[in-house]
């Protein structure tokens, strides 16, 4: 009241005090204030609290509070309070931390102006000044390059605008966000307006944007088209994003199957003509008021002027309030699905980062491309989420800050794209130089490469003994014998690894560790509810194996399976249609398998982490739709054939689906044409980009312990490939190598990349995605099992085969034993990567510590008791157990520390040496590859 | 309580004293609307989240679980105060965004003030009925006199609108040609027979979702409310359009509500999924049915009073004892959302649709459904006529008649949107639909022909007197024209006749003429004829010579005789051919002369046709005329109707002035009656009062008269408003009165 009252004087004062001072110039006095200091939150654009300023009508007609001033009254002006008010108070302006306070000569302009009558001259608009920081001459060392995003503008239509960003690369590869900083002009001013980084339409015609910095220069291209006509609001195109954006339809809020307090919209926004109908008509006027658009329910809650349990969302006046309340004003029209564009793809700039230190800043702009071959700047309306926030995280906006050390994708989701950017922040002025590391093939480049942009150094070479071990694991599933062990340490040839490694290839081990695990992945195994007998179990493991041993390209045994017809004894590629008989089913374990891609999500609604939405769910399922089963003669057996008939429904509108194949076209298909065989054909083809890497990335995933892309079976945008370089190369090769996987094994084996040591080094300690280091990884169950059989020279019996055999060989998934399930073999009830359990736990060290598996094998296989009978000292003994379960022989300080204990009781020696075997085969060097 | 209410009230209002100007903070006034927009979402009766209730002054003292959440005087202590500044544990509200700087310092202030219930400290009292409604008995058939009609009533739309936003609620009269419509804060009353509008009803809390009318037509019941927010029932009386109820301090808008025939109940239904029953004289809640599964979108009272029908949006119906809120049937059977009930005029039947598509007929003697039929589409509304028909419309765009049987009498389609709510005009010969659009039209119920529209979003009255008004000019202005066109008719036909006259003057003179020359072409016949009788009789013989010696006559004479002779005979023949040139000339006069005449008298002919001509049109004019003086008396009138109702409008503010100025009035008057007996008795008691208790009671007595004058001044000012403004109102009352057309 005080503080009004002594306004009121001092307004008064000054009133009268006025007419001799000379009234200020607007051009000199009051715009650059307005400019400064008030443009920027009360414009078109913002308008906060309704209020522009940045014309003079708009400036009359007021925001929530009334008109800004009244020309001639200081004293009754808004613009002038709050001016004046202290900081302190909420409504003071310029508002606390969005701007400096205006100084006494600047209010004083300020009232002089209002009270000498406010004259503003005609026709001029005021623009928000751009505050450039201050020129920065680091900013010039070591510049490579400026690069504009997008790299085309496209501008249509009044409504549209786009906001560029320029990023700059060093010699060092790093990038900087310089957007703030460059000279940026439009050759041809008449066709585009620019304000600040923005550009909007003026008048048609093609034209280019200049950005100039230190030097360097870039341009982009601008085409200008119905620059003057105008967009209606569409209820696709404008308001479901603004939904999206908010997180309205999200499965925490409304999204959700039952919604929120009554009210569901279709979860990320899959089913638009549903969603129209349930905001419109389902609660009559409950939700919407055409009438008063503003004060619509759904209006409201967002703005929280009626309690809403998501928050207050919206700010009146702002974009995502406009967009909404400008559509119901409009009458909340639907869209004419046949007329209105289909966002077909989007784009995110920049695609790659490598920001130096903590606390940089880079923004990122979202495109999206039309049907109708418009694009539009998206930025504002897409979600923006970061996959490892510790490292770099983004905020609403889509502007990024930097944190920790490391690597992370910042995805911007919009309509049903998800497109991911590589950040990569490494400390500022790091100690570092490219290490110069030997480089055996294709794949230590791509590797060292993308270590170099993470300023990681990669571990040297392991020794033999551990690559031998790791060879025999990895390759053949076994461990090396003695004989094997003397033979490899013994040989001098440079290439000795070389030829290891194509020794194993030869072996039917190598075959057999495959074939398991194409059985893992096809799920063989008995199962009576789908009426899977042994035998046609057997038949198919039988022909898988086969097929395999004769090195048959995996795409053709894709294609077999896929394609197969017939009775599931006489033609067991068909058996794949007898494990799984659910049509949805098959496809999601189709797109799991082969493509490493999760779709289940699209069953229901749109993905919401990757691109698949239903229709691309459904179009895939239709190339199951049409298969034919009967039984035969046998009653374990059952016929698969192509019935002609049968059409996949879209769950949502019921519509028969089209096969198309999943990301790629619809193939032309004749009614009575084997559907199945278009698909074989196409999936395991170049022509779907899926196959191969993916294929590439199991294998590569079995010998590191990491897929690039990890779990090797969750392919979307939202879980990028740590190195998409390399498994675009390794997917390339694999075709190359016209899919004949024992090559690419080869390449992957002779790298440096397989041959590094597990030791870490300071820059590579943290890393675990980008293979600077070789992984500790724990033996999988069949493997283990088959190397305790091996070093103690016992055998295993396992159901339908012969004693002896190993685990690795087992046809059926549900044959298994205590020891392989603790071990967490795969049960193949699901194709699930997951399946095969390699996570240590207790029962695992309980059952090797109590369990018969070790201490009772060590007994039986007599492998101590023989080697003594053989005349072995306990040195040799120890020394050969060593080699037996570790692939090395003992250090002195090893072998003097057990003989000993073992000499204390001469006459227990069998049993001393017994315990040491015990001991190694409890041992984490046991069960671990390293 | 109130003593120490007092007490920290007064020094307050002491130091600084804009009379009634500066509310003091208080629950109703500033700290309810905070705590309905952050907190009550949770803390209200249905939730009562950790206990806590506060939707009420009464509750929000009763504190929750862990006890109180104020303590007077002590905002620091107190836990709501606690939990919503920042950091708190708990902080609430747990979602969505904290209470701003200035929500809590006004929390802050209020629990510092002394937790004041209202501005003056005194409890609301609970809003009495203007005039006890209630019936003694009740009939279901049509009462007694002429059913009430709206009379100077408000016209003026409270919010106008471009576009109409969808109809939310539709309700006829049972006995007048009257419907209500929901508009933008108000609710229309439309005449169904002139379909004009007959009043306009401000509810300004928000937006009607429900309309009932009583089932005598006395009252209007509406329900509606804020959505998300607030609730409200408010029943008008449809004759003077005044508020006589207003219940419900609702979460979230009103569904669905009805007043029982005998006027003592009003049902209320909403998101809260409770059906509450009001009692109408003492606004207080007396059943709060807890059945319902999901929101109540559907209620009805029986026309007898007896029964309450309800429907909620999982397809769960019920029937309650009125009086007891007790159960009396559970109506199973449909599997969508309930839309709507409605009640035959016995009471016997319920009728109920849904979203499941079905309309259901169940009878109350067991309880059974009766009837079943499919609509076509879900159905949105359903209403019974007096005779037992049913009209329905759905979300297949089309509005049906059905008979009880289920049989469909009538179909209307083709409406600009989805239509939401339909009934029929209280005879039942026609039925009115809204839609999504907001378009309201009335159909006749016999052969779904359409009639004609209203609007829900009716023009202000200065927009109807601006068209009104240039609609009179333009009838002025054809009056004019047909009179002038009147004028210059009859000096046409004047002319007209004149030229007919000479004409015929013409033909009499010719006639003359003609006579005229038949006697004159006779006689120089006559003439001719004699000339050349004579002209023929041969010249007499050269007599005989009577001797040859002797002549008779002499040769010279003879000869002169012979030539004159000659010459006579020459004058003779020049006579003659004379005469036959003129008879010649005469004869041709006298061939052309019929050709004239007949000229004449065509020319008379067409003259009588273009006097008829204008004669009719001078009785088409003078048509016109009556017309148009008949179309500008009925502008005339509109406008002084218009004009009228823009004085009413200046009334109905005025009333509102009034009410304000007589609550402050009432305030200050109580306030003065509490000071004045603190006065009186404090002096005497101060006398006998033991010394330490002295200073209190000099404290009191201080405080009493502090600002004593002040406070009498403005009391005396209010008391001069309030009869200024009554006056006004009178003066305005009468004009208007004068205006009104008669």
């Amino acid at each position: 009241m005080l503080h009004t009252r002594l306004t009121l004087t001092l307004g008064t004062i000054l009133a009268a005090s006025l007419p001799a001072a000379a009234a200020p110039d607007f051009a000199k006095d009051i715009q650059p204030v307005l400019e400064n200091s008030c443009v920027k939150c009360h414009n078109d654009a913002k308008a906060k609290g309704k209020l522009a300023l940045h014309a003079k009508d708009k400036a009359l007609k007021g925001g929530d509070t009334g008109p800004a001033w009244v020309a001639g009254k200081p004293e009754e002006s808004l613009l002038i309070k709050r001016v004046l008010l202290p900081e302190t108070e909420d409504e003071a302006m310029p508002p606390k931390g969005k701007g400096e306070r205006l100084n006494p000569g600047q209010v004083e302009a300020l009232k002089q102006w209002v009270a000498a009558g406010a004259v503003w001259p005609d026709g001029v608009v005021l623009k928000e000044k751009e505050v450039r920081p201050p020129v920065d001459p680091k900013d010039g060392e070591n510049l490579v390059s400026i690069s504009v995003f997008p790299p085309a503008i496209g501008l249509e239509t009044k409504r549209d605008s786009q906001n560029v960003i320029v990023m700059a690369k060093y010699a060092d590869d790093t990038t900087r966000d310089v957007t703030k900083k460059v000279d940026l002009t439009v050759a041809n001013p008449a066709l585009v307006k620019q304000t600040g980084t923005s550009f909007a339409p003026v008048a048609d015609g093609e034209t280019v944007v200049k950005a100039s910095f230190f030097g360097k220069t870039a341009e982009v291209p601008v085409k200008v088209a119905s620059a003057t006509a105008e967009r209606p609001i569409s209820f696709r195109l404008d308001v479901m994003p603004v939904f999206m954006r908010s997180g309205c339809n999200t499965g925490s809020c409304h999204g959700a199957a039952r919604g929120q307090d009554g009210f569901r919209i279709s979860l990320f926004g899959f089913d638009p003509a549903g969603d129209h109908n349930r905001i419109t008509r389902e609660m009559g006027s409950r939700r919407i008021n055409l009438a008063l658009p503003a004060e619509s329910m759904m209006v409201e809650k967002c703005t929280g002027a009626v309690p809403h349990t998501g928050g207050k969302i919206w700010e009146p006046g702002d974009q995502y309030y406009n967009t909404v309340v400008e559509w119901l004003t409009a009458g909340a029209p639907n869209d004419d699905v046949a007329k209105v564009a289909k966002p077909v793809s989007m784009e995110v700039y920049p695609k790659q980062m490598v920001l130096e230190g903590a606390d940089v800043t880079q923004q990122m702009t979202a495109v999206v491309k039309y049907s109708d071959g418009t694009d539009r700047d998206v930025t504002s309306l897409a979600v923006f989420m970061s996959s490892n926030a510790p490292t770099a995280s983004v905020d609403q906006n889509g502007l990024i800050t930097t944190h920790s050390r490391g690597e992370a994708f910042v995805m911007a989701r919009f309509a049903t794209f998800t497109i991911a950017s590589q950040v990569i922040v490494i400390p500022k002025n790091l100690q570092y130089t490219r290490p110069v590391v030997a480089e055996a093939n294709y794949i230590d480049k791509l590797v060292n490469d993308k270590l170099h942009k993470l300023r990681v150094i990669p571990s040297g070479d392991c020794d033999d003994a551990t690559f031998l071990r790791r060879a025999y694991a990895d390759v053949v599933g076994l461990l090396p014998e003695k004989a094997d062990f003397d033979k490899f340490m013994a040989r001098t040839e440079p290439n000795k690894r070389e030829l290891l490694i194509d020794e194993l290839l030869g072996r039917k081990e190598f075959i057999e560790l495959w074939v398991m695990k194409w059985a893992e992945l096809l799920q063989i195994r008995t199962n009576p509810t789908n009426q899977v007998s042994y035998k046609s179990s057997l038949l198919y493991f039988n022909w898988l194996q086969e097929r395999i041993a004769n090195n048959v390209p995996m795409n053709k045994i894709v294609q077999e399976i896929l394609s197969a017809n017939g009775g599931t004894f006489s033609s067991p590629a068909t058996n794949y249609y007898q494990i799984e008989k659910e049509t949805l089913k098959l496809t999601e374990n189709l797109a799991q398998v082969f493509m490493g891609m999760r779709i289940q999500c699209a069953q229901c609604h749109n993905h919401p982490f990757d691109r698949w939405t239903m229709d691309d769910y459904y179009g895939l399922a239709a190339f199951f739709g049409q298969i034919g089963r009967k039984p035969s003669e046998d009653p374990r057996e059952l016929v698969v054939f192509n019935s002609g008939g049968g059409e996949v429904k879209h769950l949502v509108d019921g519509r028969n689906m089209k096969p198309k194949f999943l990301g790629g076209a619809e193939p032309d298909l004749k009614p009575g044409d084997d559907r199945r065989a278009s698909l074989a054909e196409w999936l395991a083809s170049p022509q779907n980009p899926f196959f191969a890497k993916n294929l590439a990335n199991i294998v590569w995933a079995h010998f590191f312990g990491m897929g690039i892309i990890d779990p090797v079976d969750d392919v979307r945008v939202s879980n990028p490939p740590s190195n998409p370089e390399l498994i675009e190369e390794l997917g390339k090769k694999f075709t190359e190598y016209n899919y004949d996987f024992k090559r690419l094994v080869r390449d992957i084996c002779l790298s440096k990349t397989y041959q590094r040591t597990t030791r870490v080094n300071d820059s590579n300690a943290q890393d675990e995605r980008n293979f600077a280091h070789s992984l500790i990884r724990r033996l999988r169950a069949e493997v283990m099992l088959d190397a305790i059989s091996q070093v103690t020279d016992t055998k295993n019996k396992f159901q339908g085969l012969p004693l002896g055999a190993r685990a690795v060989q087992i046809a059926d998934g549900n044959v298994s034993n205590y020891f392989l399930k603790t071990f967490g073999r795969a049960e193949r009830a699901t194709v699930c990567s997951c399946e095969v359990k390699m996570e240590p736990n207790l029962s695992q060290a309980l059952h090797l510590l109590n369990g018969d598996t070790t201490a009772s094998r060590i007994g039986a296989g007599k492998v101590v008791e023989t080697l003594l009978k053989g005349g072995a000292t306990p040195e040799a003994v120890i020394e050969d157990l060593y080699i037996r379960c570790f692939g090395r022989k003992p250090s002195a300080s090893e072998i003097e520390g057990l003989a000993k204990s073992v000499n204390e009781t001469p006459d227990k020696k069998q049993q001393a040496l017994e315990d040491v075997f015990w001991a190694l085969l409890n041992s984490k060097e046991f069960m671990f590859n390293h | 309580m109130k003593r120490l209410l007092l007490t920290l009230a007064f020094p307050a209002a002491a130091g600084f004293t804009p009379a009634f100007g500066e509310e003091k903070i208080n629950f109703a006034d500033h700290v309810r609307p905070i705590l309905e927009s952050a907190c009550l979402n949770c803390h209200n009766p249905d939730k009562k989240k950790g206990g806590l209730d506060l939707t009420t002054y009464v509750a929000t003292m009763t504190g929750g679980s862990s006890g109180e959440v104020v303590t007077s005087g002590n905002s620091a202590d107190s836990r709501l105060h606690k939990s919503i500044i920042r950091p708190a544990d708990p902080a609430m509200p747990p979602q969505g965004s904290p209470l701003s700087a200035k929500e809590v310092e006004i929390i802050a202030k209020w629990i510092n003030g002394g937790l004041l219930e209202t501005a003056t400290g005194v409890a609301k009292k609970a809003k009495k009925p203007a005039f006890d409604m209630q019936i003694a008995s009740v009939g279901t058939g049509k009462p007694e006199g002429p059913p009430p009609m709206p009379e100077n009533l408000l016209l003026e739309p409270v919010v106008r609108t471009s576009r109409a936003s969808a109809t939310a609620a539709m309700a006829s009269s049972p006995w007048a040609p009257l419907v209500a419509i929901s508009g933008q804060h108000q609710v229309l009353l439309y005449n169904t027979d002139t379909l004009e509008l007959a009043g306009v009803l401000p509810y300004k809390e928000g937006f009607v979702e429900s309309l009932n009318f009583s089932r005598n037509s006395q009252l209007l019941c509406a329900g509606g409310g804020r959505p998300g927010k607030n609730g409200k029932v408010v029943v008008w009386d449809v004759k003077s359009g005044r508020r006589v109820i207003e219940v419900g301090e609702e979460l979230d808008t009103v569904l669905a509500s009805d007043i029982s025939a005998d006027q003592v109940y009003v049902a209320i239904g909403d998101s809260s999924r409770r059906v509450k029953i009001y009692n109408t004289a003492t606004n207080e809640l007396v059943k709060d049915i807890k059945k319902h599964t999901d929101w109540v979108t559907a209620a009805q009272f029986s026309p007898d009073g007896v029964l309450l029908a309800s429907g909620d949006r999982a397809g769960g119906l019920f029937v309650w004892e009125a009086k007891s809120g007790s159960e009396f049937y559970t109506l199973s059977g449909h599997t969508g959302g309930i839309t709507a009930v409605t009640w035959r005029d016995d009471a016997n039947i319920v009728a109920s649709a849904s979203e499941d598509g079905t309309i259901r007929l169940w009878e109350m003697n067991e309880g059974k459904e009766v009837k079943k039929w499919n609509h076509g589409g879900p159905v949105l509304s359903l209403n019974f006529t007096h005779d037992g028909r049913l009209v329905s419309c759905g979300r297949d765009y089309k509005v049906k008649v059905f008979g009880q049987d289920g049989a469909q009498q009538a179909e209307a389609k083709d409406f600009a949107d989805l239509p939401q709510a339909a009934c029929f005009s209280n005879d039942g010969s026609k039925f009115i639909v809204g839609d999504w659009s907001g378009a309201v039209s009335v159909w006749n119920a016999k052969d779904a022909k359409k009639i004609g529209e209203m609007s829900a979003a009716p023009p202000t009255i200065d927009e109807r007197l601006a068209v009104l008004k240039p609609e009179m000019a333009k009838t002025e202005s054809t009056m004019v024209e047909a009179k002038t066109a009147m004028g210059s008719m009859a000096s046409g036909m004047a002319e007209v006749q004149g030229k007919m006259d000479k004409s015929k003057g013409a033909i009499m003179a010719f006639s003359t003429t003609s006579a005229e020359v038949e006697k004159t072409l006779a006689g120089a016949k006559a003439a001719a004829a004699e000339l050349l009788a004579r002209l023929n009789t041969p010249m007499p013989a050269t007599p005989p010579a009577p001797d040859p010696a002797k002549p008779s006559m002499d040769m010279g004479t003879a000869v002169a005789l012979a030539k004159d002779y000659k010459a006579l005979v020459e004058t003779a023949k020049t006579s003659v051919g004379g005469l036959s040139g003129q008879i010649g000339g005469m004869a041709n006069d006298f061939k052309a002369m019929p050709g004239q005449i007949a000229g004449h008298v065509q020319a008379v002919k067409s003259s009588e046709a273009t006097v008829a001509e204008m004669q009719k049109k001078q009785a088409e004019a003078q048509k016109t005329v009556e017309a148009a003086a008949a179309a500008l008396d009925g502008h005339k009138k509109s406008v002084a109707r218009w004009e009228a109702a823009k004085v009413n409008v200046t009334i109905f503010q005025r009333r509102e002035e009034l009410a304000k100025l007589t609550a402050k009035l009432e305030e200050a008057a109580a306030d003065l009656a509490d000071r004045e007996k603190v006065i009186a008795s404090t002096p005497a008691a101060l006398a006998a009062a033991p010394e330490p208790e002295k200073a209190a009671l000099q404290k009191k007595l201080d405080a009493a008269n502090a600002g004593l004058a002040e406070l009498k001044k403005s009391k005396a000012d209010l008391d001069a408003q309030v009869a200024s403004t009554k006056t006004a109102i009178d003066a305005e009352t009468a004009k208007y009165l004068s205006m009104l057309p008669k």
